[in-house]
């Protein structure tokens, strides 16, 4: 992912800004497997799917002085919120990315979603692209997540993740 | 009856039971294995640090004995049966896990359009290798087991299981800074290695790894010893100037291959170029493991007798170390995209065929380094997304703390680098290609960074 896809992320977010590092990495995940080319390599963690690719992009433009970060520790379990700076809009405006604004509805709805949706939905398609089959990619993310399949939310995040589903399994 | 012993110039000896881990010395003496001996740990670094010729084989066994402490340590500290039943697709592992590097290691993976880790899991899986003859032989189930925990994707083993092999902190990283460390000479790989091995424990049952605080020096002398590492070793800049030749020749190469002139290819790599894509499936195993460093350096003697005259001279070049020089380019025209450098290229083309090199592109070689590779270490900032994998955690209080937090003072050491190019050119040119670079940089508009 490169700067000029993240700041065009990012402005999806508006003024509040994107909160929390693992919403953007869900939502990184869903956009690429929904076919934005944004080339990030994922793992399975203990909170789903994660890219360092992702953590650095968003770390080295906020070192850049491109993206403000607000919030996190001390305390080590809050949350960091990341906007644009005004600069960096201003460049946005003077460089559309017209590839990643065929995403904007996805994406911005992505932003908006439930965090606990987004973590387990994102799980049970990564768990999706390993066998190529919901049942047992649901079952599978739920053993991994120590949730029941049968709740509503998990059966939610099941219809996030097949809402996603655009590439062929592995 | 004896153990089989290796001397080795980080552990002394490695030694392996013949009785119980026979097959285990059965894997080492595979043909595919055997072939680790023949491919270089560092690619071309020996270009600068003239003792770097140690082999991935050396590496490999180095990993598999550090495997070995670390589950046998696990195995006193903590429920045995755990650890038992995964220890043979461990050990088996931490062996092969390079299994399927290709010649000069990482460096020509873009030459031959390669992920080595896909190569590793081919040969572990393909029933017609030895390593796959060894495991199968061993346990039935043992060649998925390996394969899986090569693939970093895979989600079918506990999470410590990858994560002693691939993460932050991890047996390959331990073995591969202290033996490049001392092969190159830098001498900066020096950490307290075995307290790392033998104090690691874990957390959350069984799905995280941790170390306890009085560990939290030797994880911050480790963290320096990867960061000096990195920064006198892994990106010196006349070792990339040579991987850049290699990448330009094989682009070259390629080219021409495309439009239908003959390169002169050895049968080997004849055999290799048939298929469109060099990937598994597509490329018979045997085909991909028989293209060895030699193979390589046969060919590009080959090259230098080419009738295409860059071809020849950056062949030539190679052999004879006869290297490019780095330039810094003028930063990009828009802070948002780091690849547009404006004028650089054509200006830079222009001055190199005024100089009578007709074929630019071959004396221009861009060396783009992405920012993962420039950091030593890189810790996840939100303890809700941090495990073993992406972060080095210490117990304070009964709670796992990222080391960085744990010892604010690391901060300038794994603070965010920026991506990095640079250009390699001719040293014939370098005083005006360094000038060009000014003129455009004190042209540019003042960016945001």
């Amino acid at each position: 992912m490169n700067r000029l896809q993240l700041a065009t992320l990012l402005s999806w977010a508006g003024d509040a800004g994107l909160q929390g590092r693992k919403r953007l990495q869900k939502v990184v995940f869903f956009l690429q497997e929904a076919g934005c080319p944004l080339n990030c390599r994922y793992t399975l963690h203990n909170y789903g799917p994660y890219s360092r690719d992702v953590a650095d992009a968003c770390d080295e433009m906020v070192a850049a002085g491109l993206v403000n970060e607000a919030g996190g520790p001390p305390s080590g379990d809050m949350q960091y919120t990341y906007s644009l700076t005004p600069v960096t809009r201003q460049l946005l405006h003077q460089m559309p990315d017209a590839q990643m604004q065929a995403f904007q509805e996805r994406g911005t709805a992505l932003i908006s979603e439930n965090l606990w949706t987004l973590e387990l939905g994102s799980t049970i398609l990564f768990f999706y692209l390993q066998s190529g089959n919901w049942e047992q990619a649901l079952n599978g993310a739920c053993e991994f997540k120590k949730v029941s399949s049968h709740l509503q939310a998990s059966q939610g995040a099941l219809a996030l993740a097949r809402r996603f589903e655009a590439r062929p399994a592995n | 009856m004896s153990d089989k012993v290796f001397r080795d110039p980080l552990y002394n000896y490695i030694a392996f039971d013949r009785q119980r881990d026979g097959w285990l010395i059965d894997l080492v003496n595979c043909r595919e294995v055997q072939r680790l001996r023949r491919i270089h740990q560092l690619g071309v670094s020996n270009f600068t640090y003239p003792g770097a010729d140690h082999t991935r084989f050396a590496h490999s066994l180095g990993v598999t004995h550090l495997m070995q402490m670390v589950l046998d340590h696990l195995m006193r500290a903590s429920p045995a049966a755990k650890i038992e039943g995964a220890k043979q697709a461990l050990l088996a592992t931490a062996l092969l896990h390079d299994v399927g590097h290709g010649p000069f290691s990482h460096l020509f993976e873009p030459c031959l359009g390669i992920k080595h880790e896909k190569w590793s899991i081919a040969v572990v899986k393909d029933e017609s290798t030895q390593v796959h003859k060894v495991l199968k032989k061993q346990d039935a189930y043992l060649p998925d087991h390996v394969a899986d925990l090569i693939d970093s994707k895979n989600v079918k083993h506990p999470a410590w299981q990858r994560a002693l092999m691939s993460s932050a902190l991890d047996v390959d990283r331990l073995d591969y800074l202290r033996r490049d460390s001392l092969f190159t000479g830098a001498g900066y790989g020096h950490f307290d290695w075995h307290r790392l091995l033998t104090t690691i424990e874990f957390y959350d049952g069984e799905t995280d790894l941790v170390w306890p605080v009085k560990s939290a020096m030797a994880v911050e002398e480790y963290i320096f010893a990867r960061y000096y590492m990195y920064q006198n070793v892994y990106f010196h800049k006349t070792t990339r100037g040579f991987e850049q030749l290699l990448q330009a020749m094989w682009g070259r190469a390629n080219k021409f291959r495309q439009d239908g002139t003959n390169v002169n290819a050895n049968p080997v790599l004849e055999q290799f170029w048939k298929t469109d894509k060099a990937e598994p499936g597509k490329l018979a195993v045997a085909d991909y493991l028989n293209v060895e460093e030699f193979t390589v350096l046969e060919q590009i003697q080959r090259w230098t007798e080419h009738p295409d005259k860059p071809l020849a001279d950056v062949a030539r070049r190679f052999l004879e170390r006869d290297g490019f020089a780095m330039i810094e380019p003028p930063p990009p025209v828009n802070a948002l995209k780091t690849d547009d450098l404006g004028e650089w290229e054509p200006e830079l083309h222009r001055l190199l065929q005024s100089k009578g090199y007709e074929v630019p592109e071959m004396y221009c070689l861009a060396d783009k380094v992405e920012l993962k590779y420039l950091q030593p270490y890189a810790e996840e900032k939100e303890s809700k997304n941090q495990s073993a994998v992406n972060t080095i955690r210490v117990m304070v209080d009964g709670k796992p703390l990222a080391i960085g937090q744990h010892l604010p003072r690391l901060a300038a050491v794994i603070a965010k680098a920026q991506d990095r190019v640079a250009y390699y050119v001719p040293k014939e040119i370098r005083v005006e290609a360094m000038q060009l670079s000014k003129r455009l940089r004190d042209a540019a508009p003042k960016a945001a960074t």
